[in-house]
């Protein structure tokens, strides 16, 4: 074919056997280059705009809270961790790192257990004034009664007697099983999340976490009950004889 | 303003002087003792059966037996058995050896993480009534006398409702049946563990169990110091002055203390039956609380029955106790009731020989 070809270049007079009009291709591909550009750019504002849109404002407050002790102690403890959530809990992509949302988790029980030792000093603070209260009161009635102590130590065991009464009623009070509550909930959440980012340690490590370890327990404890109950089902079988037994039976345990 | 108060300064300069001193006599002393001075539980005593760390012990007798059935003491698994025999010249448990009484008892140890399981079911069928079975075939006898105090009195009423057949008397010890029997008294000061327990959610408690898995025995311990919070507050300071100006004093309290420090964890399982079940629904009086599958029905209790109970007693109120009265199926039920307070009828010596000889002779008539 090279040969045909050279053969026609040479029959022809030199004239070229295709047609190209390179400006024009060219102008083209700029066109198409440019629209992929622009295609791109668009996507790429997309993206931006969804971000924006989506951590934007949870970002603001988020750094609105951290820059201001008393919204972390006294706002809204769930807050810090949703917000934080959705900025970085994206659906997940199976090839893309993911950071895990679950250990933001800890900051919400974290936040509420400062509160609730904040709400518990100002309640207490409450409790201890009334006690000071009733002892200036018992000892106005005294000086008016001109009723004189035996000396110091009745003063004292005087106080002790309002406080103890005083931090019983408060101990009893529905204020305070509220306070009690609050602090076992958070408390016992914020143990759990601690336990998940332990856990997430182990798996790195190859160390077994506390979650397989209280699987086994559960199968072993099912297993004794099996025992107990094939035991008791044997036993039932065979009646019981009275000559002298053993001393002791073997440990089963 | 403070108003003025009439106390004579020269006394009471007097008295800081004399408190100055006691707390300087109280510190010296206390710096003598160590804590291996410091020895509960010193009855002899051998150990007769183990399964894992629940032991069951059998008291060296003393002297010639009264009777020839055995006696198992059953304690609470939030606490030590020890505190029945915190000091030997005021021993629940030698007493009770001393009397004549073949003297057998459970040590249910400390709990591990792998324990968390065992649910009161478990602490029935699986461990008291194995030991009650192993009594058994050692003194060749049907059945034995159960003596439960506190939560064990608990577990006792339920083995005794289930196998009648194996404990010919049923003994209880400040014994809770009625858990809102506190609503009927409404004493201010009393019952705290129960309005503790009411004010959480079913929820709160299983999210307790599913965070610690055993309940540790710290957290009844602070339940404990908020039942009495100056006693909580004044301990190791006014009364440990107090108590130092005497070693035998002291070295009570310091046992007293030790036996405090030793609190075993709560099994899980057995926390969520303990307080959801007991404590909040109050099933047992119902008839309605379950173990191992099975309901716990207190008419099966048809032995004879001693009840002791104390009119003091802040822990576990006396109605709390008595209730079991208009429950069991036995017609030989006997209520005694003690001075002291729930701990106290155990370790003071009036109280202990009081329940002696009540115990020894209610038994020799049956």
């Amino acid at each position: 074919m090279a040969e045909d070809e050279k053969a026609g270049e040479g029959a022809g007079g030199g004239a070229p056997a295709f047609d190209i009009d390179f400006t024009r291709t060219l102008q083209q591909f700029g066109q198409l280059s440019a629209a992929s550009v622009e295609m791109w750019s668009a996507w790429r504002k997309t993206w931006a705009s969804l971000l924006q849109e989506r951590g934007g404002p949870a970002l603001e407050a988020t750094m609105r809270r951290m820059v201001d002790p008393s919204a972390w102690a006294g706002g809204d403890a769930r807050g810090v961790a949703e917000d934080l959530e959705q900025v970085f809990a994206m659906p997940r992509l199976a090839d893309v790192l993911a950071v895990d949302v679950q250990a933001f988790r800890i900051l919400e029980p974290s936040l509420e257990l400062l509160r609730i030792g904040r709400d518990h000093t100002m309640v207490a603070t409450q409790v201890w004034t009334e006690a000071c209260r009733r002892f200036q009161a018992r000892l106005e009635e005294a000086r008016k009664a001109r009723r004189r102590f035996d000396g110091p130590g009745e003063v004292v065991d005087l106080w002790n007697n309002i406080v103890d009464d005083t931090l019983i009623e408060f101990n009893r009070s529905e204020h305070f099983a509220d306070l009690q509550r609050r602090f076992v909930r958070a408390m016992m959440r914020y143990r759990i999340e601690q336990r998940h980012l332990a856990e997430k340690v182990c798996e790195v490590y190859d160390l077994p976490t506390r979650t397989e370890v209280d699987e086994l327990h559960r199968k072993v404890h099912e297993l004794q009950r099996e025992v107990r109950r094939l035991r008791r089902a044997a036993k039932a079988e065979t009646p019981r004889e009275r000559p002298q037994r053993a001393r002791a039976r073997s440990a089963t345990g | 303003m403070i108003p003025h108060h009439p106390v004579d300064p020269m006394s009471a300069m007097l008295e800081l002087v004399e408190t100055g001193t006691r707390a300087a006599n109280a510190t010296r002393m206390l710096g003598r003792v160590r804590d291996r001075d410091v020895d509960v539980a010193t009855t002899p005593k051998e150990e007769v059966h183990r399964i894992g760390s629940k032991v069951l012990y059998r008291f060296t007798p003393q002297r010639e037996k009264l009777l020839p059935v055995p006696v198992l003491v059953i304690y609470a698994l939030v606490g030590r058995y020890t505190v029945l025999d915190l000091q030997e010249d005021r021993s629940f448990l030698r007493n009770l050896v001393d009397g004549g009484l073949d003297v057998y008892v459970v040590d249910w140890g400390h709990p591990g993480r792998g324990d968390h399981l065992d649910d009161l079911g478990d602490y029935v069928e699986l461990y008291l009534d194995e030991f009650v079975d192993v009594i058994c075939e050692r003194h060749d006898v049907d059945a034995i006398n159960l003596f439960g105090i506190c939560q064990g009195g608990v577990l006792s009423l339920c083995h005794a409702a289930l196998h009648p057949e194996k404990i010919r008397n049923l003994l209880l010890g400040v014994t809770p049946v009625d858990f809102h029997g506190d609503l009927v008294e409404g004493r201010p000061g009393h019952g705290f563990m129960n309005v503790w327990a009411r004010s959480l959610e079913r929820e709160d408690i299983d999210l307790m169990v599913d965070a610690l898995g055993n309940l540790p025995g710290d957290i009844g311990g602070i339940a404990f110091s908020m039942m009495t919070p100056l006693r909580s507050l004044t301990k190791y300071n006014l009364t440990l002055v107090e108590v130092g100006q005497n070693e035998a004093k002291l070295m009570n309290f310091l046992r007293m203390e030790k036996w405090l420090a030793d609190r075993p964890a709560h099994t899980g399982a057995a926390a969520r039956q303990w307080l959801n079940d007991l404590y909040k629904e109050n099933l047992l009086i119902k008839g309605e609380f379950t173990v191992d599958g099975q309901k716990v029905d207190l008419g099966n209790i048809t032995m004879p029955v001693l009840n002791i109970y104390t009119e003091t007693d802040h822990i576990i109120p006396p109605r709390m106790t008595t209730a079991l009265e208009d429950h069991v199926g036995t017609e030989d039920y006997t209520a005694l009731p003690v001075k002291g307070g729930h701990i106290g009828v155990f370790v003071s010596g009036r109280a202990q020989k009081q329940v002696q000889e009540n115990v020894v002779d209610w038994l020799k008539s049956r």
